[in-house]
């Protein structure tokens, strides 16, 4: 009993940061059809953002999480304009200029602050105990926003007239166009959302586990797994996906430590196997 | 045993790289040339990854090393000087490294921080036939090369740390000597990433306590994947097989550390957290993880403790040593072994009357270092050399014992395989070093006559 | 020569300067201490160059077999490592176990790893796009793992997760006649895949990519050529990843199935140009080549080698091969036809550029 407590409450958290992850990438592949290869550096770059503004002018945590969110949200469309816009219609010159940057990042983050993992202070410190599974604050404060986070960009995106445009576009560039939606600004919007939210997974990360330099392909590992799996531009689809991939690694986990990272991959060879177009999407991509 | 570290440079720093490579630009490397004889400076080359906290440390090390022995007249009257190359943690890159060295000259080679990067070495000392002294990797598959192959492969003497089947029995040392019998534990945790190395060690705990007579019971064995995230649900499986018993959980990580720490500390797991746990060798382990180091134990080769008589001298240099990276100023263990190296250069060349600059000379230097540790006739290791990490001495040819049999068996070697040219563990030799996070300084514990303060627990259990 | 019309296809040219930038790559290690006489003196200096140039064979060869799938069938690989890994591990287990002759070692080697790739092909016949660059990126990460998680116990024990084959996988100490067997083994190669790309077999490659259901509507039997490219390609690269383990003596994750070596092949088959077969081979050598003539940096190394390519691929989109290419027609026209002609020869000439038509 315990411990099916603890595998549902476990695997909450980590879903959820996986869907926060997933979905900049899956929007940016909807509407601009680009697979933004450095998106996991993108998350990465966000964490360290902040842990360099807490240590060089020493700012608290509130204040260095949202000067790193914002700043993923200017870097992402300046690193668009500068690698991805002028190679636009090479698809396969876009996704190694995003590789390339992808490394590029990891890099340099690891020259300036090491390879070796970073933590972010804990938002809320301590625990308590429920059905024998120990929960910290942190971890319900974390579910909690993210959970929050998801939910308003659902209601952007089902509300607001940009949210519109962009579910608009990705479903149909022409029929967009043709409505007169401004293509290239909201592009060129997305990718500032798509930072943003990659850094906002990043912040929770460093905060929750910890983050390395490397975690870089780790996470875009994830954000593609998550998005093929639920299907290409599929937001509810990432959404699914997401939890799959969060709950088969806790539950794994519970039984055999040491293969978490194997299993999950197996698990995501089998489904793409069985469903070539992902979960939730339209046959032939 | 290896790990990337910590790393961080200052805008002064970066300018200096940017200076740097503009000139490196300017010039081609194919255009330098040996080191011409005479009254050259004698040239050491090191080889290691340059992008971490472990190499920059190292180097430190070498030139505050190299810098005193010129003041003091260098070695047979000639000075000395550092050369260094980048060995990328790879196998393909380690080798390259060697090669770009004794191109540019060096006569001497020391470094290797992965064992990964010295595993792929062994492909081309027998090319280089140059002295080369390992600072930092563990892997015993290099002096068993040494033994199959002597001539090819006598040029390799590892100065430290202890091999990594040694580790295991630092570890039952430290588990019987401080865990049970000055801590009065009942039982531990062994908390392992899923790592080659941690192999023998998880497989051998639970044996060699029983051998050693001891009634520490291992009351779990958890070995988790090198990418684990979330450590919550292993470290709540670790308190509850430790209910009732008194102990703490023994961690055997090198890859992971800092993630399994401050989540280990931010959850507040009631058990001490003692072991070996390579991150925290790094000099900024308490800065890397938001203070979360407080009262972390783990195993290294060196510390500031009397370790002997040169330890604090050395540490205390280190840090006032402001002519390469002043903000690096605790040094790593591998700091220690290189500084090492570099007088047991100077000792064994002065013994030699000679600088290794070709092959005999090279072999007249790898006899004296030889004599360091050779055994006497009462069966005990004599005529060692002290160095900052300890008295140091070098397992000799066909000497059987160095690591117990059964552990050996195990690994697919004969029971009476030899380790000649690594560095003798033992009680007054190489010994393992314990230190725990205290206040953000690394404190020896153990051993008793090194301890320069007393076991903490973690503030949440004080 | 005598009829400057025909100049706009300069073919023979092209052939020529293949021609000569072999030799040139044959000459190398008798070339280069003429060129520096300090590597007379001392044998380390050329060592080095040329086991740098060994590397790089190698990493041309598996370039090119990225480049027949990703530049000609157009199928985005993202697990290269996988086939380069299965080469690798072959090599090592098999030469600690049976010790046979290294040619007969890698061949098998190449053998195991296209079994790899026709295991790979079945599901890939299905995917299509970034689907399938996952599937091919999730085959190479799980059997990574695998190797972590399995450990095998075989060679020099205690080399912490390798597969240590020293005295086993060894072809020679004489750096020269290594890189000379690399260099063989990537010409080999190179005319093996020229002479491929050039038969129908390379045209119903090219066909999948530019409309693989058009393919199909015309009747070509896209799932066997598919399963093919898969096969040949993971030969090729089992092929350099088996001789890899033979110059650095040990097989082990990092070493042999690092998602690096896939993204180091990707960016010296771009840089150099796709689906060109040769252009792969310019791009691995000037990638090793600078990599390793970047190792006076230091630290900053590899941010500066990976800048310089992401560097090149946008200021030369088509590829270095491509680029040099036009360069050299621009310079024969200018030697040979009239001022008025050069710029339509020009204008038809790019037009091939980088890719048969």
């Amino acid at each position: 009993m315990g411990g099916i407590v603890e595998v549902l409450i476990l695997g909450f958290l980590i879903s959820s940061l996986y869907a926060l992850t997933a979905l900049g990438f899956t929007m940016i592949f909807g509407v601009a059809g680009v697979l933004n290869l450095a998106h996991g550096a993108f998350a990465m770059v966000g964490a360290y953002l902040a842990i360099w503004a807490m240590s060089a002018w020493g700012w608290g945590l509130p204040a260095a999480a949202a000067f790193a969110v914002l700043g993923m949200g200017v870097l992402a469309p300046l690193f668009y304009l500068v690698f991805v816009r002028p190679v636009e219609d090479r698809p396969i010159i876009v996704f190694l200029a995003t590789l390339l940057l992808a490394v590029i990042l990891e890099q340099s983050i690891a020259l300036t602050f090491s390879f070796n993992s970073r933590i972010l202070p804990p938002l809320w410190e301590g625990s308590f105990t429920l059905l024998g599974t120990r929960i910290s604050y942190n971890r319900v404060a974390a579910s909690a926003i993210v959970l929050l986070i998801l939910l308003g960009l659902w209601l952007f995106v089902r509300r607001a007239r940009l949210g519109k445009a962009i579910l608009a576009l990705s479903m149909e560039r022409r029929g967009a166009a043709l409505v007169g939606i401004p293509a290239r600004q909201i592009i060129l919007g997305v990718w500032g959302i798509s930072g943003a939210l990659a850094a906002i997974a990043g912040l929770f990360i460093g905060s929750f586990f910890g983050i390395s330099p490397l975690e870089e392909r780790l996470l875009l590992v994830i954000a593609f797994s998550t998005v093929v799996l639920g299907g290409l531009g599929s937001i509810p689809g990432s959404l699914w996906a997401a939890f799959i991939i969060g709950y088969s690694e806790t539950i794994i986990q519970q039984f055999a430590p040491e293969a978490r990272g194997l299993a999950s991959l197996a698990i995501l060879m089998v489904v793409l196997m069985l469903r070539p177009q992902g979960l939730l999407g339209r046959a032939a991509a | 045993m290896t790990e990337f570290s910590c790393k961080r440079h200052s805008r002064r720093t970066f300018l200096k790289y940017v200076g740097a490579t503009a000139m490196a630009l300017s010039l081609s490397p194919l255009r330098e040339g040996p080191g011409v004889l005479g009254q050259q400076p004698f040239r050491i080359g090191m080889a290691n990854p340059l992008a971490t906290f472990f190499g920059e440390a190292a180097e430190k090390a070498l030139r505050l090393g190299i810098s005193e022995i010129n003041a003091a007249g260098g070695i047979l009257g000639r000075p000395l000087e550092l050369i260094v190359s980048d060995s990328a943690g790879r196998a393909d890159q380690a080798p390259l490294a060697l090669q770009d060295l004794v191109g540019r000259g060096a006569q001497v080679l020391t470094g290797f921080f992965f064992s990964e990067e010295l595993i792929g070495s062994l492909a081309v000392i027998p090319i280089v036939r140059k002295l080369f002294l390992g600072t930092g990797a563990s892997t015993p598959a290099a002096t068993i090369r040494v033994s199959q192959d002597y001539d090819n492969f006598k040029f390799f003497f590892r100065v430290g740390p202890i091999n990594s089947f040694l580790i295991l029995q630092a570890a039952i040392t430290f588990a019987v000597g401080f865990l049970e019998r000055g801590l009065g534990w009942n039982a531990i945790v062994v908390f392992a990433e899923d790592a080659a190395w941690t192999q023998p060690i998880t497989a051998g705990f639970p044996l060699l306590l029983q051998a050693a007579g001891s009634k520490l019971q291992v009351a779990d064995t958890i070995r988790y994947a090198e990418d684990t995230t979330d450590f919550t649900a292993l470290f709540n499986r670790a308190v509850a097989a430790m209910q009732g018993k008194k102990g703490g959980i023994f961690t055997v990580m090198a890859h992971t550390g800092t993630r399994p720490t401050a989540q280990w500390a931010a959850q507040q797991v009631p058990l001490p957290l003692v072991g070996i746990n390579v991150h925290a060798q790094d000099g900024r382990f308490d800065q890397n993880t938001q203070g979360a180091a407080e009262s972390v134990v783990t195993l290294t080769a060196g510390a500031r403790a009397p370790i002997t008589e040169r330890t604090i001298p050395f540490t205390d240099a280190f840090e006032s040593f402001t002519a390469f990276k002043p903000e690096v100023t605790i040094p790593s263990y591998n700091a220690f072994i290189s500084y090492d190296a570099i007088y047991l250069l100077k000792a064994a060349a002065e013994k030699a009357g000679v600088l290794p600059t070709d092959e005999a000379s090279t072999t007249a230097v790898i006899g004296e270092l030889e004599k360091f540790g050779a055994l006497g006739p009462d069966g005990k290791p004599t005529n060692l050399f002290t160095g900052t990490s300890g008295h140091l001495g070098f397992y000799q040819r066909g000497e059987a014992g160095a690591v117990p049999a059964p552990l050996l068996v195990a690994n697919n070697l004969p029971p009476t395989q030899d380790f000649p040219h690594d560095v003798r563990f033992g009680p007054g030799l190489a010994e393992g070093i314990w230190i725990q996070w205290q206040s953000g300084q690394p404190e020896v514990i153990f051993p008793p006559n090194l301890a320069t303060k007393p076991f903490v627990l973690p503030p949440w259990l004080r | 020569m005598s009829r400057p019309r025909q100049l706009r296809l300069p073919s023979c040219l092209w052939w020529i300067g293949l021609g000569l930038t072999l030799g040139l790559l044959l000459a190398i290690p008798y070339l280069l201490p003429l060129l520096f006489p300090d590597m007379k003196v001392n044998p380390i200096l050329l060592r080095r160059w040329l086991d740098t140039l060994t590397v790089a064979c190698l990493w041309a060869i598996l370039a090119m077999s990225w480049d027949l799938l990703g530049g000609y069938a157009g199928q985005i690989s993202f697990g290269h490592s996988l086939f380069f890994g299965l080469g690798g591990y072959t090599s090592a287990v098999m030469s600690v176990l049976f010790g046979w002759s290294p040619v007969l070692i890698i061949a098998l080697g190449g053998l195991v790893a296209a079994v790899g790739g026709l295991v790979v092909a079945a599901p890939a016949l299905r995917l299509h796009g970034p689907y399938l660059s996952l599937m091919t990126l999730v085959a190479a990460l799980a059997f990574e793992r695998l190797m972590r998680w399995a450990k095998p116990q075989i060679g020099i024990p205690g080399a912490e997760g390798a597969i240590l084959c020293i005295p086993q996988c060894f072809l020679t100490f004489d750096a020269t006649a290594k890189y000379y067997y690399a260099l063989g083994l990537m010409v080999g190669m190179a005319l093996l895949l020229y002479a491929l790309t050039r038969s129908r077999f390379g045209l119903a490659l090219e066909a999948i990519r530019d409309d693989e259901e058009a393919a199909q509507a015309a009747g070509l039997n896209t799932a066997k050529y598919k399963t093919l490219a898969f096969g040949m390609s993971a030969f090729i690269a089992g092929l350099s990843g088996a001789f890899y383990v033979y110059h650095i003596g040990s097989a082990s994750p990092k070493a042999v199935l690092d998602l690096e070596i896939s993204v180091q092949a990707i960016v010296a088959s771009v840089l150099g140009g796709l689906g060109t077969i040769f252009g792969p081979i310019f791009g691995a050598f000037f990638f090793k080549i600078t990599e390793e003539y970047l190792r006076l940096l230091g630290a900053l190394r590899f941010v500066v080698l990976f800048s310089l390519a992401l560097g090149v691929l946008l200021l030369v989109p088509g590829g270095l091969l491509a680029k040099l290419r036009v360069q050299l027609r621009r310079g024969w026209q200018a030697l040979y036809t009239p001022a008025g002609a050069v710029r339509n020869a020009q204008e038809t000439g790019e037009l091939g550029v980088g890719r048969r038509r």
